[in-house]
């Protein structure tokens, strides 16, 4: 019987040389990664761009994981890094076209639809509540966004999550805070 | 010690089983006699637990297209780290000849042999050398200083000897 490696393990492994370990890693990560990243940005083009990146950078910096952290910590360092180097790097470009940006956050059909089929109905509900989460969650700084991703989906500690945006833990908390508040009152008036 | 003010920030890590010790207590005796921060933390829990479920719900993208592309942009990632060295070894040689010939052309402009005018000059001074039979003399060119001051030797006294024949 063959006992499941960690994510530590794997990373490990992939700065050995293993490509098994990457491939499982990327199976294990690529949904969440790319939910992150997208909703970082608002935006799924770049979220899947970035969230690749993500990978690649991973691939060739897996010798740096000291295991000082978890290694989600560590990777989903280099995640919300990229993001913000997106952020940065399409600042001037989105205030050239506004309506871009605009159109970009409001309710454009995913570029690739989930890959399991519940049926219409249910997928065109789901599609609905995915909308107006991604409308709310748009409406967060990018900061918020992040604290509130990293602490729902990826259940992140406070202490974590500023190891993550690299600031104080009271910090993280405000945004957590702040972030999920705004969320229940955007989610409470739709 | 008691809070001066509703622990907001604390609500959420305090749900989620983060604090430990003396904020953990503090935070848990200031819920029992807070309405308010019992009322909110309710709130929190339930929201926290809709956005886990509508989370799950964001689109996904499809699995083996994602992975596909992955493997395509890091291939030629490495295709391109495995090639950086060709336009390099091109600058490289064009920079290693341009040196060389600058260098050939200072080496050829320092070390360049006397050009056909000074030939023709040096030629022309040796043919009036030739033609001068005094230079044929070396010894009266050694004595050249005695010739050019032959003037300067002083004159036989020619009275005494006049005055002998007379």
């Amino acid at each position: 019987m063959s006992v499941e490696r960690t994510d530590e393990e794997l990373c490990r492994a992939i700065a050995a040389g293993d490509a098994g370990a990457f491939d499982q890693l990327v199976e294990r990560y690529q949904t969440r990664t790319f939910r992150m990243a997208a909703t970082i940005l608002a935006n799924e083009a770049d979220g899947r761009d970035v969230s690749q990146e993500a990978f690649i950078r991973l691939y060739e910096n897996a010798h740096r994981f000291d295991g000082r952290s978890r290694f989600s910590t560590w990777f989903h360092r280099i995640v919300v890094n990229l993001c913000i180097d997106n952020q940065r790097r399409n600042r001037w470009w989105r205030k050239m076209v506004p309506l871009l940006g605009k159109s970009e956050e409001g309710d454009e059909a995913p570029i690739d639809p989930p890959s399991d089929d519940p049926g219409p109905e249910l997928e065109a509900i789901r599609k609905q509540a995915a909308g107006k989460l991604q409308e709310a969650l748009s409406g967060l700084s990018p900061s918020q966004r992040a604290a509130v991703m990293l602490s729902v989906q990826e259940d992140l500690s406070s202490r974590e999550i500023a190891a993550v945006l690299k600031c104080s833990e009271a910090t993280a908390r405000v945004h957590l805070h702040r972030g999920v508040t705004r969320l229940m009152k955007t989610m409470k008036e739709a | 010690m008691m809070f001066a003010k509703h622990p907001e920030t604390l609500l959420i890590p305090h749900l989620c089983g983060e604090l430990e010790g003396a904020e953990r207590a503090r935070v848990a005796a200031h819920l029992e006699g807070c309405d308010r921060c019992r009322s909110e933390c309710d709130t929190l829990s339930a929201t926290i637990g809709t956005l886990r479920q509508k989370i799950a719900d964001l689109p996904m993208p499809d699995a083996a297209g994602y992975r596909a592309e992955l493997r395509r942009k890091m291939a030629s990632r490495q295709e391109r780290k495995r090639s950086w060295w060709r336009p390099t070894l091109i600058a490289a040689s064009f920079a290693t000849a341009g040196v060389a010939v600058v260098i050939m052309i200072g080496w050829f402009s320092l070390h360049r042999g006397p050009n056909v005018d000074q030939l023709a000059l040096a030629d022309a001074d040796l043919g009036m050398l030739r033609a001068y039979p005094v230079v044929e003399k070396m010894d009266l060119l050694e004595n050249y200083d005695v010739i050019e001051h032959l003037d300067d030797l002083n004159a036989p006294p020619t009275d005494t000897t006049d005055a002998r024949h007379s």
